[in-house]
């Protein structure tokens, strides 16, 4: 049930940038778990002691069902939440939420952290979008369990690959994806399917990888939530080809994200000093300057929460 | 639900690390508590390098004891074991509740679990006979297990066709399984090929194979499926028995020493025989037999059904072949 060093993220050295973006994150820790735990007791005083009681060992069941789905990469939902761990309490869910993931924090060193919805791709999905969407949804529901420990401890000495199902095979399936995701968003995001298959035989990985197929693996990354494959056909009536592209999908934006994908870039290029290859680097991911970053996330960040 | 005091980022790191690999001897967290001390020590100019060889199993031992009372309020526990051949200390992250949240935490397919299942029916039944308590399988014998066994059709009006059929695995999916099983740490497989369950699936299995194995109901000297080792109380699959075939005196290698040293002579303590200590719980009870090491000198390194028929010719095998163990899959095993 090993989750954690999945979500290695190779943070380099723009750390300040990523905590602006993502204010919960890990330098400050320390500052809100204390603050929680303070407003839990205060709480606690209010509520009588059994209600309090019941509220821990629900979140401990959340935490256990979170660990469990972790350990297969199962999407971790709202809904699974309410209806495996809540039950009948399932209208308590913020609360029991935040007192896991106080947990989490504290004893684990993880977090819950949500993914971002999948974003609209086409022309035609975004004016469907604009027509129906009048209610906002506030997130995607869909968690994963994620290292929250700081970056000097995210070491490989200490974080190894996970023994599920195997070391050898989880540092392979982990590297692939990795790859494959940069490869997407190397590319403007979307990747043709023609482009992925002269990328795979490059790597001697069109049709094995290790001692699997990669078309099982490239279902498996798809079932998972790091890769999207969209297929277009053209239009009833019309002639044509389908056309098939690859997308970075939720999992991985969380998991991997764009700092995952410059760490694996700036890793195959020796990490270069030079402002030159920043520069190429993020005007090739669509960035233009260390504060454009954050501006586009946290634009990017508004608009999910409009759902636009 | 309070962590202990000054538990810290080490702690957490030291958790996901136990986390990820699944056990952890003394010799294997060395290096990775060196690395979380000079991760502690980061933002100290003065502090010195810490080396794996510094770490003391005193340093090791408070950082299993935070932990162990860290998770313990979300039913998770570190036990220990020593491996009953290598004597090496072993410990593992153990989930200690079965409840439905974490039966989720499995990475394999329905028609997989129910074969190990399978597996571990015949490591506990099958393989293992008041007259040869072998306790393991080899890869054909697993093999054979490849698919459920076929019901026969009682009248033909059984109402469970809705229930998806379980094809069982093609043979190259049980290699897999079983490859995966040992990778993942729950199987070991010996150097004469038999599989049987490491250190942590025992100590994860522990309960659950007792109550499934064992009839709650036996007099304290009745033959049980699992057996404990009379000096350290733990699961006994690769060990030794006293010479009397009826006597349930069971004992680890590791353990006899200590055993006989504490008390005077060598007769069991059950039976009052004299103990030989060649008499075999586990593989040996097969491999040391005279037909083993006489078919393995005749046939080189070509023994696929060896074990069988020594299993055969001992006689271990009383039932027939198509007597199979039914029922029971009811059960998953959670891991």
């Amino acid at each position: 049930m090993p989750p954690s060093q999945r979500r290695r993220r190779p943070v380099e050295d723009d750390g300040e940038s990523d905590q602006d973006a993502r204010p919960r994150q890990r330098p400050h820790i320390e500052s809100s778990e204390t603050d929680q735990e303070e407003e839990a007791s205060d709480e606690d005083t209010e509520m009588n002691g059994a209600a309090s009681r019941v509220d821990e060992q629900l979140a401990k069941k959340l935490i256990r069902y979170a660990i469990a789905c972790e350990y297969s990469r199962t999407p971790i939902r709202r809904d699974g939440i309410k209806e495996r761990v809540l039950g009948k309490q399932s209208r308590s869910f913020r609360r029991i939420f935040e007192l896991a993931q106080t947990q989490l924090r504290a004893v684990w060193g993880m977090e819950l952290r949500e993914l971002p919805i999948r974003e609209k791709m086409t022309l035609h999905e975004k004016r469907q979008a604009m027509k129906s969407s009048t209610q906002s949804r506030s997130g995607s529901g869909a968690y994963v369990l994620s290292s929250a420990i700081p970056e000097e401890y995210r070491n490989a000495s200490i974080i190894r690959p996970s023994k599920t199902p195997s070391a050898e095979q989880e540092a392979t399936y982990s590297g692939f994806y990795t790859l494959l995701v940069s490869l997407i968003w190397l590319n403007g995001g979307e990747l043709s399917e023609q482009k992925l298959q002269r990328s795979l035989m490059r790597l001697n990985a069109d049709r094995m990888l290790a001692s699997e197929r990669t078309e099982v693996v490239l279902k498996r990354l798809e079932r998972q939530g790091y890769v999207i494959k969209k297929v277009d056909r053209p239009p009833v009536g019309y002639e044509g080809d389908q056309t098939i592209t690859w997308h970075v999908g939720p999992r991985a934006k969380e998991e991997i994200g764009l700092d995952g994908v410059m760490g694996l870039v700036r890793e195959v290029y020796g990490h270069p000093e030079d402002v030159a290859f920043d520069k190429k680097l993020r005007s090739s991911l669509g960035l233009k300057s260390r504060q454009l970053v954050d501006g586009e996330e946290e634009n990017n960040d508004v608009g999910m929460a409009n759902g636009v | 639900m309070e962590p202990p005091t000054n538990y810290g980022h080490g702690n957490r790191a030291f958790l996901q690390a136990l986390l990820a690999r699944g056990t952890l001897t003394y010799p294997e967290a060395r290096p990775i508590i060196a690395a979380i001390i000079n991760a502690d020590n980061a933002k100290n100019p003065d502090s010195e390098e810490c080396r794996p060889d510094q770490v003391s199993e005193q340093i090791f031992m408070k950082y299993i004891d935070k932990a162990s009372s860290a998770v313990s309020l979300f039913d998770y526990e570190i036990r220990s074991t020593q491996h009953q051949a290598t004597k090496e200390r072993i410990f593992a992250l153990v989930n200690t509740a079965s409840d439905p949240q974490t039966q989720l935490a499995t990475i394999y397919s329905p028609e997989e679990l129910s074969f190990i299942k399978r597996v571990l029916d015949a490591m506990f039944e099958k393989f293992n006979r008041p007259r040869m308590e072998s306790l393991c399988i080899t890869e054909m014998q697993a093999i054979k297990l490849a698919r459920p066994p076929r019901r026969e059709s009682q009248g033909g009006d059984e109402p469970q066709s809705q229930a998806p059929v379980d094809r069982g695995l093609k043979h190259s999916e049980v290699e897999n399984v079983l490859e995966s099983l040992v990778e993942g740490g729950w199987f070991e497989i010996s150097r004469e090929g038999f599989y049987s369950l490491s250190p942590r699936a025992l100590m994860e299995l522990r309960p659950w194979l007792v109550d499934m194995y064992n009839d709650a109901d036996a007099e304290p000297n009745d033959w049980q499926r699992i057996k404990f080792c009379e000096a350290c109380k733990e699961i006994v699959t690769w060990g030794l028995r006293c010479s009397d075939p009826d006597c349930t005196l069971r004992l680890h290698d590791i353990c006899q020493q200590a055993f006989w040293r504490s008390r005077r002579g060598t007769t069991c303590p059950k039976c009052s025989r004299e103990w030989t200590g060649d008499h075999y719980v586990g593989e040996r009870a097969i491999t040391m037999t005279e037909a083993y090491q006489r078919g393995r000198r005749r046939s080189g390194g070509h023994r696929n059904t060896l074990a069988d028929d020594v299993i055969r010719e001992q006689g271990a095998e009383e039932e027939s072949e198509g007597e199979e163990v039914g029922g029971g899959e009811e059960e998953e095993e959670e891991e």
